[in-house]
């Protein structure tokens, strides 16, 4: 393997090494802040009992294994894949004195291949599901199931590509008038009805459809 | 003798006309309960619970019989065609039925997954039918240990589902115990990890989190892709295919480990069908041949797991007959039934009125062979849901997972976990960090730190009690095993890889 070829392969790898590296660092140092916090925990502890803190405390520890654990799975699954891939350029490294730069190149490549890849994914779509999830959650508490649906059914496929308004003025309607009907009517679940002249609006479409 | 006639008379009782007309009722009850997203199989009972003040404690008991059997099948249709198990136990179906389902054999899954189903349930209904008496004996020895070894046993099957890296696997495992300690402790009542929210209080529900991450996090993964097959999946016409004698014949050793692991676990009481369907899946995958296709579509792991959730009701019931103690949520709330009508359920049932239990005992392995075409219906009603352009068919699921996360507690906070939930998903299956781990984690969680507490309380702090119950002692020792097989199986590969190179 030429040089030139092992400083591209190092200048792509090493990044996405150093990601996988800082994903697992991020769980380790959470855990710690975690096994931190439980120490705080039993206000009144009884003595001669574990108390309240030992499981929480047991499994964080358990969580930091299993970092340190994945990190070494990442460099001794680089290694071998380096060795199957490019056995060549691993014979030549080791007579160079890159032995350590290969691993790391092979330990990244290894991390890269099985990490998932956002790279086909459409973030503006994405952005926009979770922002109509938030709001309908958000809308169904201020003006009540009933409207709150119609809306989200209506924007949700509005946004997501779905353009036949008059299709999608029929399902937002229909759908909810048929949620309402199986989990209010039959099921008795107290759907939120909002809060101010909401509830009356709400009250009001419970009337006409016959569920009050 | 006696129990021959009493068991002929409970068939002749179940038989009559409203006896079937409630088992018939039940299992579709069940079976659209288990499968629509956010209503449980449970949820179902207790609201059924209300009808059964007027009808008489037999009629009762086989309608809750009816949607206890069609509601550990029912999450498995969704499992099957949307990716969206109805209940923690559909979860190994789902991961092996919905990939089969991507390979266009979603008729033939669903079928195996009836049959199996109604295979592993009447058999075990027969089990618990000849087997009542003499186990209330047995398992009245149990204590939080052996519960405790258990449910560890079940933990330590994280390594055979945890896809590629043990490591990723033992973190996803741990996020899911971790959440489950959020809130009030059960041994000491004392808050954790709550950060002054009070919304935290009460904890997480599993169920909200499971319908989060399996609903939500599925769909923002599906319709983010942006080279995605667009309406590809819902171009399908799905039928649902009985499977025929000698394709059951060809998985016969899979039905009967998931068969003997699903009987064995609902013996015990308290593990339910979710650490069963766990187990029995992880088994499956060690004996395998082909344990690399598990989770890409092998029949092996749905048979394995669909048998195991039906065969585990026999046991669930039971203890309810047996012992006066609910095996699981569906058997708690039919003792609920028992006490309405005045009736203590325990070993004096067999005594004072054995002719209802033999007959609810029949009307519950009725119940198993009416469970084919009661589920044929369904799954053909759920197949048509496909029809349903994707995105409406999406937004409309959000609508029903919202419901069900709202009506599990009235709380609107739980609504915000789940979407919350989804998000942690999505993120989840873009990382490779696996999800059933976690899922674990969080629904065995409460019950391993119940039982280890309780334990360790009880003995006064030693740790060894564990080992000095043979029982006990046996469980953990599978459980290590387990958690080795790993380490070992890589152990003896690379050393098999040496010798080759040697050899070349």
């Amino acid at each position: 393997m030429s040089e030139t070829t092992t400083d591209k392969l190092k200048s792509v790898f090493t990044k996405k090494f150093t990601r996988s590296l800082s994903g697992i660092s991020i769980f380790f140092i959470l855990a710690c802040y975690l096994y931190v916090v439980a120490g705080s925990i039993d206000q009144n502890p009884i003595p001669g009992q574990l108390g309240p803190a030992f499981w929480p405390k047991c499994i964080l520890v358990l969580l930091m294994l299993s970092c340190v654990f994945k990190g070494f799975e990442i460099y001794r699954d680089g290694l071998k894949k380096q060795k199957r891939d490019y056995p060549v350029g691993y014979g030549h490294a080791a007579k160079d004195g890159e032995t350590s730069a290969v691993a790391e190149i092979a330990a990244a490549a290894a991390q890269a291949e099985a990490a998932g890849s956002f790279a086909s994914v459409d973030l503006r779509k994405l952005l926009l599901m979770i922002i109509a999830c938030i709001g309908y959650a958000f809308l169904i508490d201020m003006i009540g199931f009933a409207i709150a649906n119609a809306i989200f059914l209506f924007a949700f496929c509005y946004l997501v590509g779905d353009r036949k308004l008059m299709r999608l003025t029929l399902v937002s309607l229909l759908g909810t008038i048929g949620l309402l009907y199986l989990f209010v009517k039959f099921v008795y679940i107290p759907l939120p009805k909002g809060y101010f002249f909401f509830e009356d609006i709400t009250l009001i479409i419970y009337r006409i459809l016959f569920i009050h | 003798m006696d129990q021959l006639h009493y068991i002929w008379l409970g068939l002749s009782n179940s038989c009559e006309p409203f006896n079937i007309l409630m088992i018939i009722t039940g299992l579709i009850v069940g079976v659209l309960a288990g499968a629509l997203p956010g209503i449980t199989m449970l949820n179902a009972i207790v609201l059924v619970l209300p009808f059964t003040y007027l009808m008489d404690i037999v009629p009762s008991l086989l309608l809750m019989s009816g949607i206890y059997c069609g509601g550990v099948f029912g999450g498995s249709i969704t499992g099957i065609l949307f990716n969206i198990p109805g209940d923690p136990m559909n979860v190994p179906t789902t991961w092996e039925g919905y990939k089969l389902n991507k390979k266009g054999q979603c008729a033939k899954a669903l079928g195996m997954a009836i049959m199996c189903s109604a295979l592993g349930g009447f058999i075990s209904a027969l089990l618990m039918t000849a087997f009542s008496q003499p186990f209330a004996k047995f398992a009245l020895t149990f204590s939080s240990a052996e519960y405790f070894a258990v449910v560890f046993l079940g933990l330590a099957s994280v390594v055979v589902i945890g896809t590629r890296s043990f490591g990723s696997a033992m973190i996803s495992m741990c996020i899911g115990l971790f959440i489950a300690t959020v809130g009030i402790d059960e041994i000491y009542s004392q808050v954790r990890f709550t950060f002054g929210w009070s919304a935290l209080d009460t904890g997480i529900n599993f169920v909200v989190v499971l319908i989060g991450i399996f609903a939500l996090g599925e769909i923002f993964d599906q319709l983010s892709e942006k080279n995605r097959d667009e309406m590809d999946q819902y171009k399908v016409r799905p039928k649902t295919h009985l499977p025929r004698l000698h394709e059951l014949w060809e998985l016969r050793k899979s039905i009967g480990r998931g068969l003997g692991i699903g009987i064995a676990m609902g013996a015990l009481p308290g593990t339910g069908a979710t650490v069963t369907s766990f187990i029995s899946y992880g088994v499956e995958k060690q004996v395998s041949k082909t344990p690399e296709l598990f989770g890409t579509g092998h029949w092996e792991g749905l048979v394995a797991s669909e048998t195991s959730i039906n065969a585990s009701t026999g046991g669930a019931m039971m203890h309810l007959f047996a012992l006066g103690i609910p095996g699981s949520g569906a058997t708690a709330v039919m003792m609920g039934a028992f006490l309405l009508h005045g009736i203590q359920p325990g070993p004096m049932l067999f005594t004072k009125t054995p002719e209802a239990v033999y007959t609810i005992f029949m009307g519950f392995t009725i119940c198993n062979l009416i469970m084919i075409p009661s589920g044929l219906i369904c799954a053909k009603f759920f197949s048509e849901l496909m029809k349903v352009p994707e995105i409406i068919l999406n937004a409309s699921i959000i609508a029903f997972c919202v419901i069900g996360a709202f009506a599990l507690r009235n709380d609107m906070n739980d609504v915000w976990f789940m979407v919350a939930s989804g998000v942690m998903g999505y993120f989840m299956r873009r990382l490779s960090l696996p999800i059933p781990p976690m899922i674990l984690g969080l629904v065995l969680g409460p019950m391993a730190e119940r039982f280890f507490m309780t334990t360790i309380i009880s003995s006064n702090n030693d740790f060894t009690i564990f080992l000095r119950r043979p029982l006990c002692a046996v469980l953990i020792l599978i459980g290590i095993a387990l958690l080795l097989m790993p380490f070992i199986r890589d152990y003896l590969k690379s050393r098999k890889e040496n010798a080759q190179m040697q050899g070349v």
